[in-house]
């Protein structure tokens, strides 16, 4: 609202003079408009702290007057206070005369000094109307005059002083009737500390003479009693102004009225003296009637009546801008902007009206609406739209309506209620508004007045050169033109528009300043989107200015927060980066310079014609110091290139290798250079060593054809040791470098060897990129430490003449699904998500524990010794541990024995073990020893045996390393038998009842000889090797273990074995017959006698090795109990072959045997058969005593030779008729049939013989 | 005596992620020219588009009833920007230019519904001139007095049938 003559737009409001509460000599008006009128007081003022107080708070409410914001209801009062000291000079009411003029022959009828009538006044002799004359009523003609005094307490002096107070009041008075102004007088009168003596009666007493004596009206007198506090004083005070504020009101309608008055006359007042100069011309009965129509909305402003105000403005808006008034002003006369900028000030205080009453959709359409009419009128009248004039005007516009807004401060528009644009007032809401109508923050409205500042700079650079100059320095005739070309209204001439020479307006900062007040209310209401499109034109204003700087600052915060980019505007993006980059090149900004260069190789930008595209080019005409080391991340600026990294599998063992694959793809726009990188880096998270690959231009790859390449390339273990070396390399460097740079350099080692000082991998090949090209660098990287590794960064390094740059990419985005590329496919196999996560799983144990010539197969009842070999296969000597853990059933004694160490463990149930066996060192790639001895498992069973060394190396004792050997010990029984216990005939005669001798008891020491039963048996064992391997069988014995008592029970008869003994071949039957003879003690004893046997194993295992024979194990069998001795009957039959006789004549004993206590008699029958004769009886009965036993005998004569026959022998119980079983002996068997006995063949011998 | 009534100036789908997925232009009438010309060129358009992305997320803290987001600013006073939030979140914004087209006295659209835009993919392309006829059919009701929200319903059903 600047440029707008001061006053002119001010929020009238009534002017309130007080005076008296200080000594300030009044102020004196300008001398042109005559002396002035003095009102004067004799009374010191008021020098009170009272005084100070309400001076100081008038002064607030004052401040308070000049606000633009509406009143509301609430407000009790608004007012301008003007405080003053004793005396107050008035403007004089009457202009002068001036004093060129030549007396005249009647008396002049003379006018206000700000009227058009008096010659004195600016406007004379056709002007409208001015500022002067809203200043003239706001701050120089009061409504109210106050003064200030006090009530003399002193009863002696008081009536003096009332007296002097009344002549001083009753002079100021009559002055201002004087004057003709309606200015009223009102008198406040403080009371003192003194004047709390006084009674009220007294005080009203002397207020009321000193009253009736001034002639002033009861309104007009205000007693403030003694204020205990300020705030107390404040109160009364407002009210007192609640109140005199309805006195200027009435003052101001009065003003409004005589206006009025004065406009109904309808008639053309004639100036006091006719003009002379110029066009002679006076104003017309239009031109007073907008006069007053102004007046009229300036008087109902004061008055806040807001509608009337309204009223009369448009009222004299429609004539100002009517046919009568403006449209018959020329427009090169100076009063054609005059006019204009009534008619804006006609419009900005409707606007203000209009935002005060809440009616915000009227205020824009009021705003566009004035725009509209000044357009077509300096369309037709003026010099048109098409200049920068105008379009400076169009700015202010809208500037004065962001001010608007802004000072009037509209409700609900504020940045802190995140309102973009009003909704309309009520009684518009159901019109059709252009969206526009809709009031819009002050962020839109300074924007709007950017653009057409934008207009205005650009109408401005197109003057021709002619105009340009200075005015005296052009010919008249081109100045008269130039007045007619330009719009000069509000702003500059041309030749100050845009100068020749010199400076002229400051185009690019006036927009700027708009654009950044644009941008701040855009901030507040977080439209950053906008903020920074206003940013970008902002920049590119500063960039017309050369303000790079200031472009960058603008710039750099878009750039670096990647506005657009992040969303793909690509449009916006490639402004912003071009404008940034070019600022960057003219500040010396190599990084952003680069940085920008390698975004826009992007082939997503379009392409800008004739730009190199090249990087190494980036820093063409930098002006730079330095060479600069650039370094750039991915987060700050997008690549052209896009990278993955994979590893060949999920996981991997430290100590091996992973195959992994590096891919950069150039997706840079096709014209653009090859990129050739000097080295690559990728850096891991975890344990993984970073790997970085060194340009090689030896190894080019040749794939010019094919979108895609792969390279195998070879990594170096770089360890720690090699840093001195590098060292030694850089220092050379250094010294080779210029003096100058020498210390730069020396840094720049530092950092190497800081780099250097980790282990790393490094690899050769050819790092050049070329566009929408796909390398791919394929890599084996040994494993060296547990854990997860994951590729976290990847710097590209990028070496130029003029710059390095290093580009760092992140690469650990999780859940990124990247692919295995193989050579001729274009895409990648084996997508998975986090390829570039490596779990490497602990390295394994190199110590190598193994069981030395393990036996195929452990027995029972062998001592088992396993011999432990620890081979040490770590590059380091070793300190061992062992452990030895047993997990089984019944577990025997053990030892474990390692050198000098030893350690035993006894039987246990279920486990046992040894820990922390020392074994001490084990140097490098030797070996040790470790035996572990159990006892004979007495039965077949399984054990687990675990062994593990726990062992860390002598170069890194914190590490400690397990390894395990698990041994699976199956035990079985080296042998299984089966047995058969047969009867036998028993060659003794039976102990016969009736043999007393035999019955007699011989005691022959402690062997009491058996007298009882007699009976032989013969276990036939049928035994054969479970082993895997051929035996040795020393011997085999027969344990009786244990007999029922009463009986006895030995072994009479038991296989023979040499001396080493048998060999036994696994999974072979071996039969052995061991013959047994029981007895019973006594005859009496009826008893069955119970026999237990056990089988016992003499067995070794054949060393056919080393031909020492081991140790003679005993295996017991246990074989199971038999009854023998039983006391039912038993038929037994045995054969007898004669040997000599060639005849093969046999001997068939048939033996009954009763054991029982009563006397039996059975029946023998022999059938006769065809495959033997016989001799005996065929049909016989036999009588049996009990304990007695007969046999009947047979002799057959074999008809048959080498076979069994069958005699047909039955025995019959005679009592129980039943048929008892024969049971065979040697050399004959039994079927279901019956008996067998087997006929040898002819002894060949024996025929040869013959 | 002529009469500006609103044009559709420009058609832009913006993304979930605030990505531009289309924009298309129309020309407007320039009277000084007697021609028709874009009133800003493809960057300005951009911008303007980007920038009603804060409107929408301004707005929708508020009220996310329904997608439909009526003005979401006027730029100034001749372009204004509607917008429409369809459930996937993809947006649809309509900047309109309240001076694009001119009607003679008489009534009848001289000018209306002619351009139909450089094209840039047919369907959108009709769909978009079909838009912008019957955001001047809307408007010829009540010639040049601004523009009702809901006027622009056409003109966001025309866009969803044809981007979807």
């Amino acid at each position: 609202m600047d440029g707008y003559p001061l006053g002119s737009l001010d929020h009238n409001v009534p002017l309130i003079v007080v005076s008296g509460l200080n000594s300030d000599p009044p102020e004196q008006p300008p001398k042109a408009n005559g002396p002035g009128i003095l009102l004067r007081s004799d009374l010191p003022p008021l020098e009170s702290r009272e005084a100070n107080f309400l001076q100081s708070y008038f002064q607030e409410v004052d401040e308070r007057g000049t606000s633009w914001t509406a009143i509301t209801r609430d407000e009790p009062f608004r007012v301008r206070i003007k405080t003053v000291g004793r005396s107050y000079v008035l403007p004089s009411r009457r202009a002068r005369l001036p004093e060129t003029i030549e007396p005249m022959t009647t008396a002049p009828i003379l006018h206000s000094p700000f009227s058009p009538l008096s010659p004195s006044s600016a406007l004379y002799p056709d002007g409208l109307i001015n500022a002067q004359w809203i200043k003239k009523h706001q701050e120089a003609i009061p409504s109210i005059f106050v003064c200030f005094q006090t009530l003399i307490s002193d009863p002696n002096i008081a009536t003096l002083g009332d007296n002097k107070l009344k002549t001083d009041l009753n002079h100021i008075r009559a002055t201002l009737v004087e004057s003709g102004y309606k200015t009223r007088l009102v008198v406040i009168i403080l009371g003192d500390e003194d004047a709390r003596k006084l009674t009220a009666d007294i005080i009203q007493d002397r207020l009321e003479n000193i009253r009736r004596g001034t002639g002033l009206d009861p309104k007009s007198i205000f007693y403030v009693t003694p204020q205990e506090s300020p705030s107390d004083l404040k109160r009364v005070m407002d009210s007192v102004l609640s109140l005199l504020y309805t006195t200027s009101i009435e003052y101001y309608r009065d003003l409004g009225r005589h206006a009025r008055k004065k406009r109904s006359r309808g008639i053309v007042p004639q100036p006091t003296v006719p003009p002379t100069s110029g066009t002679s011309q006076t104003l017309s009965l239009s031109d007073w009637n907008f006069r007053y129509d102004f007046k009229l909305a300036i008087f109902a402003e004061f008055r806040q009546e807001i509608d009337a105000a309204i009223r009369s403005f448009e009222q004299a808006y429609e004539i100002l801008l009517g046919q009568d008034v403006l449209d018959i002003i020329p427009s090169w006369s100076p009063r054609w902007n005059e006019a204009r900028l009534l008619a804006d000030i006609i419009s900005i205080r409707c606007l203000r009206m209009h935002l005060w009453m809440g009616q915000t959709s009227m205020a824009v359409r009021r705003w566009q609406a004035h725009r509209d009419r000044i357009s077509e009128f300096v369309d037709a009248r003026g010099r048109g739209t098409n200049n920068y004039g105008w379009q400076a005007w169009e700015a202010r516009w809208a500037m004065v309506m962001a001010g608007l807004i802004e000072k009037t401060e509209v409700p609900g528009l504020g940045p802190s209620t995140m309102t973009i644009f009003l909704q309309p007032e009520k009684t518009l809401i159901g019109e059709r508004l252009h969206p526009w109508e809709l009031l819009h923050h002050t962020g839109y409205w300074y924007r709007i007045a950017a653009r057409h500042l934008g207009a205005r700079k650009a109408l401005a650079h197109r003057i021709p050169d002619d105009d340009r100059g200075a005015p005296d320095a052009s010919p008249a005739s081109r100045l008269s033109s130039k007045a007619y070309r330009y719009d000069t209204y509000m702003c500059p001439p041309p030749h100050e528009e845009y100068p020749l020479n010199g400076k002229g307006v400051n185009h690019a900062q006036l927009i700027i300043d708009c654009l950044l007040n644009a941008r701040g209310q855009f901030q507040a209401r977080k439209q950053h989107r906008i903020a920074a499109e206003i940013s970008l034109e902002c920049a590119r204003e500063m960039a017309t200015i050369g303000a790079w700087n200031e472009v960058l600052g603008m710039l750099r915060p878009l750039w670096e927060d990647k506005s657009f980019r992040s969303e793909w505007w690509l449009d916006i993006s490639e402004e912003i980066l071009w404008l940034v980059r070019r600022a960057a090149a003219e500040t010396g900004r190599a990084d952003v310079v680069v940085a920008t260069d390698w975004e826009l190789m992007d082939k997503r930008f379009r392409r800008r014609e004739n730009w190199h595209y090249d990087l190494s080019k980036s820093l063409d005409g930098v002006t730079l110091d330095t060479k600069p080391s650039i370094s750039i991340s991915d987060d700050l600026a997008s690549s052209f290139l896009s990278a993955s990294f994979v590893f060949r599998a999920k996981e991997g063992r430290a100590g091996e290798t992973c195959l992994a694959q590096l891919s950069l793809n150039s997706e840079a726009l096709s014209v653009a250079a090859p990129v050739t990188l000097s080295s690559i880096r990728v850096e891991f998270e975890g344990h993984l060593r970073p790997i970085t690959l060194v340009h090689d231009s030896a190894l080019h790859i040749d794939s010019a054809e094919g979108p895609i390449s792969l390279a195998a390339v070879s990594l170096t273990e770089q360890l720690g040791g090699d840093e001195k070396k590098d060292k030694g390399e850089s220092e050379n460097e250094v010294e080779e470098g210029d003096q100058d740079e020498g210390e730069d350099k020396k840094e720049d080692a530092d950092e190497d060897n800081k780099d250097e000082k980790e282990d790393q991998l490094t690899g050769r090949c050819d790092l050049t990129l070329r566009p929408g090209h796909r390398q791919v660098f394929e890599m084996n990287i040994p494993l060296r430490e547990p854990g997860e590794a994951s590729a976290s960064t990847l710097i590209l390094s990028y070496k130029a003449d003029t710059f390095e740059l290093d580009y760092k990419f992140s690469l650990s985005e999780l859940g990124k699904v990247t692919g295995w590329f193989v050579q001729g496919s274009v895409k990648p196999r084996l997508s998975r998500p986090n390829g570039h996560i490596l779990h490497i799983q602990p390295r394994p144990p190199k110590m190598k524990l193994r069981l030395i010539e393990p036996l195929e197969q452990y027995y029972a009842n062998e001592p088992i010794a396993l011999r432990i070999g620890l081979y040490n296969e770590e590059d380091d000597s070793a300190n061992v541990k062992l452990d030895v853990r047993i997990i089984g059933k019944g577990i025997p004694r053990f030892q474990v024995q390692a050198g000098e160490h030893k350690r035993e463990v006894d039987a246990t149930e279920e486990e046992s073990q040894v820990t922390d066996l020392t074994l001490g060192h084990i140097a490098s790639s030797s070996s040790l020893e470790a035996s572990i001895h159990l006892d004979p498992a007495p039965a077949p069973t399984v054990y687990e045996l675990q062994i593990r060394a726990d062992y860390h190396l002598e170069s890194d004792a914190a590490t400690p390393i397990v390894q395990v050997l698990p041994i699976h010990l199956n035990i079985v029984n080296a042998f299984e038998a089966n047995y058969d216990l047969m009867p036998r005939l028993h060659p003794d005669p039976w102990p016969s009842l009736f043999d007393y001798e035999d019955l007699q008891d011989v005691s022959e020491g402690d062997v009491v000889p058996a007298k009882g039963l007699t009976q032989q048996w013969c276990l036939v064992c049928h035994y054969a090797s479970f082993a895997t391997e051929d035996l040795d069988v020393i011997g085999l014995d027969m344990q009786v273990t244990s007999v029922t008592p009463g009986g006895r029970c030995r072994v009479v008869s038991q296989p023979e074995f040499s001396a080493d003994g048998m060999i036994v071949a696994p999974k072979t039957m071996y039969e052995a017959r061991f013959d047994l003879v029981a007895e019973k003690v006594t005859l009496d004893d009826r008893h069955p006698v119970a026999i237990d046997l056990a089988l016992v194993v003499r067995w070794r295992r054949r060393r056919s090795t080393d031909g020492e024979t081991g140790l003679v194990n005993v295996t017991t069998m246990i074989v199971g109990q038999y009854m023998v001795l039983g006391t039912e009957p038993r038929v037994l039959a045995s054969v007898l072959h004669s040997s000599q006789e060639k005849t093969g004549l046999v001997r068939l004993d048939v033996t009954i045997e009763n054991p029982s206590s009563h006397f039996l008699t059975f029946g023998l029958a022999m059938e006769p058969s065809d495959a033997f004769a016989f001799s005996g009886s065929k049909q016989t009965t036999m009588h049996l005593l009990p304990m007695s036993r007969r046999t009947q005998t047979y002799r057959l004569m074999p008809l048959v030779r080498g076979v069994y026959v069958r005699p047909g022998l039955v025995v019959r119980d005679k009592y129980f008729q039943k048929v008892l079983r024969v049971i065979p002996t040697e050399g004959m068997k039994i079927d279901k049939d019956g008996l067998l006995v087997w006929i040898p063949p002819v002894q060949e011998t024996e025929e040869k013989s013959n | 005596m002529s009469a500006a009534i609103p044009s559709v100036a420009c058609l832009g789908v913006i993304g979930r992620n605030n990505n531009p997925l289309h924009i298309s232009i129309f020309p407007s009438y320039d009277p000084t020219a007697n021609a028709f010309t874009p009133v800003r060129n493809p960057l300005q358009f951009s911008l303007l588009l980007s920038s009603t992305i804060d409107v929408f997320d301004l707005r929708s803290k508020t009220s996310t009833a329904s997608g439909d987001f009526g003005l979401l600013h006027a730029i100034d006073d001749r372009l204004a920007a509607y917008g429409f939030e369809t459930n996937t979140g993809v947006r649809m914004v309509c900047i309109v230019d309240m001076r694009g087209r001119r009607v003679e006295a008489g009534g009848s659209a001289g000018t209306g519904g002619a351009g139909g835009g450089p094209s840039q993919s047919s369907a959108s392309a009709s769909s978009s001139s079909a838009a912008a006829a019957a955001a001047a059919r809307a408007s010829m009701s009540n010639v040049g007095a601004g523009l009702r929200d809901a006027e622009l319903k056409p003109v966001f059903r025309a866009m969803q049938s044809a981007t979807g």
